[in-house]
């Protein structure tokens, strides 16, 4: 008996070693990171291969904008992917009914232990279920040219009076003081979403968000007469909602033909893939002054969403187990200059410009999230519109804030 | 003596050798999961234009399911003992699943492009001047970038579809230009023709990226052809070796089952000792 009994373990014991208890096979993983950006993608699945054997990684890069639509399609037409990045905020609320939910995965790996608490509700909760995994912490902020503002005797403006002397001094030097691309029209929102934040301060903004404010009152057009006033002296490229932010508006600063641009921290990461000799030549300040109000930052949170019904669930909770991990995060804040939502700590190593950028987070006493992912899409679609149209026809804004005044506010009609 | 050592352990042999004979019958489906792959890739990789998009679509989740499970599968066959024939045809598998993976992403990215081509449409529709001399227009453009992205629906991948949604999408951008360039436009008129021409530039660029994008798919099909050949012939030599073991495993199995039961009939005590 003793000798079948041995025998039947052995069975058992060589059934068990035969079935594939961890996960295997592909995970595809959808991301929007642009041309220069999407190697660090790449590389973010290769470290993933050097972690381990099992499972792959399969980095699917989907066009920027087209991506905002066609992720819904992927998902209801019940070919969704593994894995894909995307905005915390109302556009991951608005997918919530088609994500699993990470709770048992969040606690089983312990993960309030080093993701901030503000982090996790502001970004990774939704209608009271975890469902974002954070990869990066975006921040917008000025990106200069130091040579060129040491050139000119200039030093980061402090203030709404400094950034005009210092836009003016550049103008007659035949430099563009402030370069923006807005022809994907969202680089156009963050001259909105900061200047309403210094002007009429965050509050009134989370009621324009919440939709108990409407887009053309008084405080609005305030905003878009200080736009305007740099528009009329030429402070900008001519035609900016024509341009592209990255192929001209970055490269201008790059390049010195520009001194400035209002954007996210990917930008660092854009230099650092396209100039990196150049990319120590760039300086960071935050948006000046303009009247006295909480200093607000202004930013996004990107993570990773797991849809329902892909084809290998559990290699995804596998993946995010390493997306989780402090070597993931560090590159993906390597690669796009953001801070890692992980405990916020940047690499020792990290250049001083995200050093410093970091401290200016720590330092803002409200966060606010740029304003097309914090209201519903058709009213984002009024306002990116509204922007773009603004650039173009600056003398008419009253008008066009009218107009796209209406098509926000229905898109809070029940 | 010799009996009471060897007569179980050849017993435990002929045990396991049966269970070998297990495992490999409930791997054979790794052979016909290719076979249901290869039924899915030559209709769509032969004729894809007839195929809608959507159907493609669920098509390539099949597709992707059976090179799934059959990757999976294949991971016993990494079990010790086995020749390096399986490795070979394991590692031509992950070769064909990459280049699957890589054509299906294409695939994506074209779908992605047609998708925003339709919004581009809806925006255009949504946003239809309704007087001057942007009524007309706009309705043109309409119709120009809704063929454009029934081509592209339609032609997922090919090119001569794609040719014409870029001529029409261009078509639609000449005629905004042209119109913008009259003189004495009222500033109603200025800001429709703006409109329009922002949503003709954006699908001019969508169905450039997208006819760009034409060459790759084209590229990474063909590789996955190439590569779905190499798996079957491999495949032919491993279906035959697995055989073979199926046929030994099976018949030292079943002659062990008959041992037993003959050793058990005549009365043999395996493994018991004598009586005092």
């Amino acid at each position: 008996m003793k000798t079948i009994s041995h025998t039947m373990a052995l069975c058992l014991f060589l059934c068990i070693s035969c079935s594939p208890d961890a996960p295997s096979g592909t995970v595809s993983f959808y991301h929007y990171a642009p041309g220069a950006l999407a190697e660090g993608m790449e590389n973010l699945g290769k470290l993933f291969h050097d972690s381990q054997s099992r499972l792959r990684i399969s980095m699917v890069p989907v066009d920027h904008e087209s991506f905002k639509s066609s992720i819904l399609n992927s998902i209801t037409l019940g070919t969704p992917p593994e894995l894909f990045s995307h905005w915390a905020g109302a556009r991951t609320q608005a997918l919530v009914p088609y994500l699993e939910p990470l709770d048992e995965l969040w606690a089983s790996e312990g993960w309030d232990d080093f993701f901030p608490p503000r982090l996790v509700e502001s970004s990774v909760r939704y209608n009271g279920h975890k469902y974002l995994l954070p990869m990066t912490l975006q921040y917008i902020g000025f990106f200069y040219n130091k040579q060129v503002f040491t050139r000119e005797g200039l030093s980061p403006p402090k203030d709404w009076e400094d950034l005009l002397r210092a836009c003016e001094i550049l103008r007659t030097r035949k430099i563009i003081p402030l370069a923006l691309g807005a022809k994907d029209r969202w680089p156009a929102q963050f001259w909105f979403d900061y200047l309403l934040l210094r002007t009429a301060g965050p509050g009134f903004r989370d009621d324009l968000i919440a939709g108990t404010q409407p887009l053309d009152s008084p405080e609005v057009r305030q905003v878009f007469l200080l736009w305007k006033t740099l528009l009329d002296r030429e402070y900008f490229n001519p035609e900016p909602e024509m341009e592209s932010w990255d192929t001209f508006a970055a490269s201008a600063v790059a390049e010195g033909r520009a001194a400035m641009t209002l954007n996210g921290t990917w930008t660092l990461g854009l230099f650092q893939a396209l100039y990196p000799a150049e990319a120590a030549n760039i300086g960071f300040f935050p948006f000046p002054a303009v009247e006295d109000r909480p200093q607000a930052a202004l930013g996004y949170v990107e993570g990773v969403l797991v849809p329902r019904g892909s084809l290998n669930p559990a290699g995804a909770r596998e993946a995010l187990k390493f997306l989780a991990g402090k070597e993931a995060q560090l590159h993906m804040s390597r690669t796009f200059g953001s801070i890692p939502p992980r405990s916020l700590d940047l690499a020792d190593d990290a250049p001083e410009i995200q050093k410093e950028i970091r401290r200016e987070v720590d330092a803002a006493q409200v966060w606010a999230t740029n304003l097309d992912l914090s209201v519903p899409a058709p009213a984002a679609e009024a306002a990116l519109n509204l922007f773009r149209e603004f650039l173009r026809f600056p003398d008419r804004y009253p008008q066009l804030l009218a107009g796209a005044s209406q098509e926000f506010s229905q898109a809070y009609l029940p | 003596m010799i009996s009471k050592f060897l007569l179980p352990l050849v017993g435990m042999l002929f045990l396991l050798c049966g269970l070998q004979a297990l495992v490999l019958t409930q791997n054979t489906p790794i052979f016909r999961g290719f076979q249901d792959i290869m039924v899915i890739q030559e209709r769509f990789a032969s004729s894809p234009e007839e195929e809608a998009s959507s159907e493609l679509v669920v098509s390539l989740g099949k597709f992707q399911t059976a090179v799934q499970k059959a990757a999976e599968a294949s991971v016993l066959t990494r079990l010790p003992g086995f020749p390096p024939l399986w490795e070979t045809y394991q590692a031509r598998l992950e070769e064909y699943l990459g280049n699957f993976l890589h054509y299906q992403s294409l695939l994506e990215q074209s779908r992605s492009l047609t998708d925003q081509m339709s919004d581009i449409s809806n925006a255009i529709l949504n946003r239809l001047p309704l007087t001057g001399v942007g009524s007309g227009l706009g309705l043109q453009i309409r119709r120009t970038s809704l063929e454009a992205v029934r081509l592209l629906s339609k032609g997922t991948v090919d090119p001569e579809s794609r040719s014409e949604a870029l001529r029409l999408a261009k078509e639609g951008q000449d005629s905004v230009k042209k119109a913008s360039a009259v003189p004495g436009l009222s500033p109603e008129e200025e800001l429709q023709l703006f409109r329009l021409r922002t949503q003709a530039d954006a699908m001019v660029e969508t169905a450039e990226k997208s006819l760009l994008l034409l060459a790759s798919l084209d590229r990474a099909r063909g590789m996955m052809i190439l590569s779905a050949r190499a798996v079957l012939e491999v495949q032919a030599e491993a279906a035959e070796n697995w055989r073979l073991q199926l046929l030994v495993f099976q018949t030292i199995g079943i002659l062990g089952l008959a041992v037993v039961a003959v050793l058990g009939m005549t009365g043999h005590k395996v493994g018991r000792k004598k009586g005092p």
